[in-house]
């Protein structure tokens, strides 16, 4: 039966995500973690995510999904040990190296490979299990089909987005942050996504001029839901660790319209 | 030390416009869009020409593989590499991690090199796909020249830097040509051949329907020197979004300039003026230093805009 997963960035947001609805909540480990340094819970916050979660029978997911350079790997492979110790349900990640370090070093990890990873087509779904990952998320470029093709040839855990915000760049094939701004907009090693790539800039073209806005659309899964479920989606997910408590329940709430079968 | 220096070829337009004798090896294809006109991995005849033309000038060729197949791409991706397998091809470069391992099945004793697009940001990674056949990778341009040297040498795998031109820095979903065809008239395959120049509060970057650019060229003439120390030796100059004219130009300066450094020779302000002439938005040097991928880093240590 698939299961929806909201963002928490603060514990007092979590009775409230879970009264809307929510299956499992999913957080960043502060530090280790995509989005401001401040930002993600401590080891201690979700200790106590984990123990109110569980006690209600929810899942609990945790990104890691910063980047380190090579020579700090050992010290983010001793968090996910600690994590896993702790009895979290999964630790999202997002680069190669890093998913088969936490599977060789941490045993009984599971691990899911996060929508940086760029997963698009079977193969690749393959090729990350054959590493050992339990789960895999995917873009909202996979479409249903594509992704019964993964279901029936693996036996992958398999995300989707239900709400997102679709970026002009494709998720895990982006660095114009960094490079117009780096050190906060680092986004595979801890930065923030601003969105820059949705500012307004001026164009020239072969001497035609003008003002645009590079595209940036809310995306939530609706008339295809029924698609995705016959597909065999385990997990629809909810992006926004940045979004307030309200966005959040109200998200939650349509997805429990929509998949009770009461229209969108 | 026996360097290499590469380019990326598109197309046939590309490939007759350019003067291909300061490299010593070329990508062939365009692996940001397979609608690209003129797609040298996607049309057989312009494959096997372009093949059998730069190998009887002595140079190496590899085949680059679209960066972001979906599963309904992925027959037509193997058979392109067939096809180049029997056309006589030295390697293949791939993006993605699903056509890796599809590519190391069917095709194990191939030598695959890895590139920016596959998200290479630790030895781990490097270390993992020794097992998949890999013999060369571009780490993600985003790393620091100090993490590639760790990662070479904790590895012991070939890398290969982009020393001079736009760096790639974004594949979209959408084509952004066709976003804008209403300002320009131009529709799919004729409109990316045109690159668009995005600008906005002294920022610039470039566009060439699915792929971001950076506005300024990527430029490390200045910093050979490091880079010989460091003993890197694969270098790729990129020229793809410009007029193939320019590109030969661009290679004989770095040629000459990493020869005759490598010799003991020093550096030569002339060669930096040079490319200059070639730039239209200026020098950065992307992250290999640390900083924003627009800033240019001098030879002293200053930043500049």
């Amino acid at each position: 039966m698939y299961k929806v997963m909201a963002p928490v960035r603060d514990l007092g947001y979590l009775d409230g995500i879970l009264e809307a609805g929510a299956d499992g909540v999913y957080t960043g480990l502060q530090g280790s973690s995509r989005g401001r340094v401040c930002e993600g819970l401590q080891e201690k916050e979700i200790e106590e995510l984990l123990i109110r979660c569980h006690k209600k029978g929810k899942l609990v997911h945790i990104a890691l999904n910063a980047i380190p350079d090579s020579r700090l790997t050992d010290k983010l492979i001793e968090k996910i040990s600690y994590l896993v110790g702790m009895g979290v349900d999964a630790i999202i990640l997002n680069e190669v190296g890093i998913v088969s370090l936490a599977v060789k070093r941490v045993p009984h990890s599971s691990i899911f490979a996060s929508v940086g990873c760029g997963i698009l087509n079977i193969d690749d779904a393959l090729f990350f299990e054959d590493l050992g990952v339990r789960g895999i998320t995917l873009s909202w470029m996979v479409d249903p089909e594509e992704i019964y093709e993964i279901k029936r040839r693996t036996s992958l855990k398999v995300e989707v987005f239900f709400y997102a915000l679709r970026e002009f760049i494709q998720r895990g094939k982006c660095i114009l942050g960094p490079y117009l701004m780096r050190g906060t907009t680092d986004l595979r090693r801890g930065g923030n996504c601003i969105n820059i790539c949705s500012a307004r800039y001026e164009i020239n073209s072969n001497g035609n001029s003008g003002v645009c806005l590079l595209p940036l659309e809310e995306y939530m899964v609706t008339d295809a839901f029924k698609s995705y479920i016959e597909a065999g989606v385990d997990l629809f997910k909810i992006q926004g660790r940045e979004f307030n408590i309200e966005k959040i329940r109200k998200i939650v709430s349509i997805f429990r319209h929509i998949s009770e079968g009461r229209g969108n | 030390m026996k360097i290499e220096i590469n380019t990326l070829i598109p197309d046939l337009h590309f490939l007759k416009g350019m003067d291909i004798s300061a490299f010593d090896a070329f990508y062939i294809g365009f692996p940001f869009c397979r609608k690209f006109e003129g797609n040298l991995s996607e049309i057989p005849e312009d494959m096997e020409f372009s093949i059998s033309y730069l190998k009887d000038k002595g140079k190496r060729v590899y085949l680059t593989t679209y960066a972001t197949p979906l599963t309904r791409d992925l027959d037509s991706i193997i058979e392109s590499v067939e096809r180049a397998v029997q056309y006589g091809i030295d390697a293949v470069e791939v993006h993605n991690y699903g056509v890796l391992r599809m590519i190391n099945r069917n095709f194990p004793s191939l030598r695959i090199h890895m590139g920016s697009f596959a998200n290479i940001y630790t030895d781990a990674t490097v270390i993992k796909l020794k097992e998949y056949g890999v013999k060369r990778v571009t780490p993600n341009y985003e790393l620091r020249i100090d993490e590639i040297e760790y990662i070479r040498d904790k590895s012991g795998m070939e890398v290969e830097l982009l020393l001079h031109g736009k760096i790639p820095i974004g594949i979209s979903e959408s084509c952004f040509s066709l976003e804008i065809a209403e300002k320009t008239g131009k529709l799919c395959p004729e409109a990316c051949k045109q690159a668009v120049v995005l600008r906005r509060d002294g920022w610039v970057l470039r566009n060439m329907g699915t792929l971001m650019l950076s506005g300024k060229d990527m430029c490390m003439i200045e910093h050979l020197n490091m880079i010989n120390k460091a003993g890197f030796s694969i270098f790729r100059i990129n020229g793809f979004s410009e007029n193939p004219a320019y590109i030969g130009s661009v290679c004989r300066i770095y040629r000459e300039a990493l020869e005759e450094m490598l010799s003991g020779g020093i550096y030569k302000r002339e060669w930096k003026e040079e490319l200059y002439k070639y730039s239209t938005d200026g020098f950065c040097n992307g992250f290999y230093f640390g900083k924003s991928g627009r800033l240019y880093v001098d030879a002293m240590g200053n930043i500049h805009e």
